[in-house]
C-alpha cells in the first residue's frame, strides 16, 4: 500500500511482481507519460524512461521513489526505448542523480544528432518539395531545438548501444531487447523473458496510435518498418504489456494487428485521393487530414498530418501502388 | 447466433467498389469478425457534368463476440 501522506504517493503502483509504474507529467497532450520501475532483486532497479527534464516531472519521480522507500542510488540502470523529450529527456538528470548505465538504441543517438543539427531551411526545403505552400520569405519556423527546448536535456554518454535480440541481465532480471523501428528508427521494446512482462514505450499504445512520419533524412518507408514490427510484436508471448501512454493491457496482438488495420484503411483512403490525379504529400494531407486543414485551433498537428500522409505515400510506393514524379521542384505521387 | 448491424458510408473518388472497401477497411479497425455488408445506397457525386466520386451507404453484419473471463 501506498503511503497516502508522501507527496505524489497516489502517482506510482505496482502492476506486476517487482514492476512499478510511475505517472509523470507532461507540458501537452499526451498529458502523461508512464515510466516503469524494474524490481533487479539485488537492491539495484532498472528504470524504462525518463520523463521530461523540468521541474514537475523531476519532483514527481522523487516523490514516487521516497513514496516506495527507494533510494534514488538504487535506480542505476536506464533503459530507453527511444530519445524523444518524454523517453529520454531526463537522461542527464538521471546521470547526475548517480545512474550508472545507461542504454540505448544506436540509430536513436544518431537521430539526436540530427535533431540538434537539422536547421530550418533543411526542414522548409522538405516541406516545399512535398508541395506545402509556404513563402519565400517565411521566417516564423521555430529552429527543431526549439519545439524541444525546455523538456529535452539528454546525456550523451550512452554505455551500452541495443542490439535487437539481446538479453540483458541485471540483477535476477532477463530482459529481451526488441528492436521495433518505425515510430522512430532505433525505438525498442523490453521482454522479460521470465514474467512475460512487455514494456513497449510508445510502440503499442492502447488508445492512440504513436506518429510515423518522413524526415529530410529518412529513413525512407518509415511506415513499412512500423508494420513489420507491429507483426514482429504480434509474435511475441507476452502476459501483460506496459505502454509508455494510456492503461496497461494484455491483448498485445489484438491491439498490433488493429494498429495494423488502421493503417492499411488509411493506405486505401490515401490511394483513393491519388486516383484522382497527381497529388502532392500535402495536398493529400489536407484531403486525408480535412479537420486537421480545416480547424485554425489544430494548426500544430498539420506539420504530424503531413509527414504522416507522406509516410503513407512512401510504403504505397514501396509497395508498387503509387509512383513519384518531380516536376519543377515538387514530388506528385500518383496511382 | 444474434448479429449486430452498423451502418456506415465510405467515398471514394474512383469507384462504388473503392468506396465499400474503404468503408469495410475503416470498420475493421475497430469491429472484429466482419463476415458480409450490404450496399444500401450508391450515391454518384457530380462536378461540371461528370461524375467524380461515389459515396455508398453499406451495412455491415458481424457476431457479437461475448467476452469470456479468464
Amino acid at each position: 500500500m501506498t503511503d497516502p501522506s508522501t507527496p505524489n504517493a497516489a502517482k506510482v503502483r505496482e502492476v506486476a511482481a517487482g514492476v512499478l509504474e510511475v505517472f509523470l507529467p507532461l507540458p501537452s497532450k499526451p498529458s502523461i507519460i508512464n515510466v516503469f520501475l524494474i524490481d533487479c532483486g539485488n537492491g539495484e532497479w532498472a528504470l524504462v524512461d525518463t520523463g521530461v527534464a523540468r521541474e514537475d516531472s523531476r519532483a514527481a519521480f522523487a516523490g514516487a521513489l521516497a513514496s516506495r522507500g527507494i533510494d534514488p542510488a538504487a535506480v542505476t540502470t536506464l533503459l530507453g526505448t527511444h530519445h524523444h523529450p518524454d523517453h529520454f529527456g531526463a537522461s542527464a538528470a538521471f546521470r547526475e542523480g548517480g545512474g550508472r548505465r545507461v542504454f540505448l538504441h544506436p540509430l536513436e543517438i544518431e537521430r539526436m544528432e540530427y535533431a540538434r543539427t537539422m536547421t530550418t531551411d533543411d526542414m522548409l526545403g522538405h516541406l516545399r518539395r512535398h508541395g506545402m505552400p509556404i513563402p519565400e520569405d517565411f521566417s516564423g519556423a521555430p529552429k527543431p531545438t526549439d519545439v524541444w527546448a525546455g523538456t529535452f536535456e539528454p546525456t550523451d554518454d550512452v554505455d551500452h548501444l541495443l542490439a535487437d535480440g539481446e538479453v540483458l541481465e541485471i540483477g535476477t532480471r532477463r530482459l529481451q531487447v526488441v528492436w521495433t523501428p518505425g515510430h522512430t528508427p532505433g525505438h525498442c521494446c523490453f521482454l522479460d523473458l521470465d514474467d512475460r512482462t512487455l514494456f513497449v514505450g510508445d510502440h503499442l499504445l492502447p488508445k492512440i496510435t504513436p506518429h510515423v512520419g518522413v524526415f529530410s533524412t529518412g529513413p525512407q518507408n518509415p511506415l513499412g518498418d512500423f508494420l513489420a514490427s507491429q507483426e514482429k510484436v504480434a509474435a511475441l508471448d507476452a502476459a501483460l504489456v506496459c505502454p509508455a501512454h494510456g492503461p496497461i493491457f494484455s491483448t498485445h496482438r489484438h491491439r498490433a494487428h488493429q494498429i495494423i488495420a488502421h493503417h492499411e484503411y488509411r493506405l486505401h483512403e490515401i490511394r483513393d485521393v491519388l486516383r484522382a490525379g497527381p497529388t502532392t504529400a500535402h495536398e493529400a494531407a489536407a484531403q486525408a487530414f480535412a479537420w486537421v486543414f480545416e480547424d485554425p485551433d489544430a494548426r500544430m498537428q498539420r506539420g504530424a498530418a503531413f509527414m504522416e500522409t507522406l509516410a503513407h505515400l512512401e510504403l504505397l510506393r514501396a509497395r508498387g501502388d503509387a509512383a513519384r514524379e518531380e516536376r519543377g521542384g515538387v514530388f506528385y505521387f500518383t496511382a | 447466433m444474434v448479429e449486430k448491424i452498423v451502418e456506415l458510408t465510405g467515398t471514394s473518388t474512383s469507384s462504388i467498389e473503392d468506396a465499400v472497401e474503404l468503408a469495410i477497411s475503416r470498420a475493421s479497425v475497430t469491429i472484429d469478425g466482419i463476415r458480409e455488408a450490404t450496399v444500401e445506397q450508391a450515391t454518384a457525386q457530380i462536378e461540371k457534368g461528370k461524375i467524380c466520386g461515389w459515396k455508398v451507404t453499406v451495412k455491415v453484419r458481424f457476431a457479437i463476440q461475448d467476452q469470456v473471463h479468464e
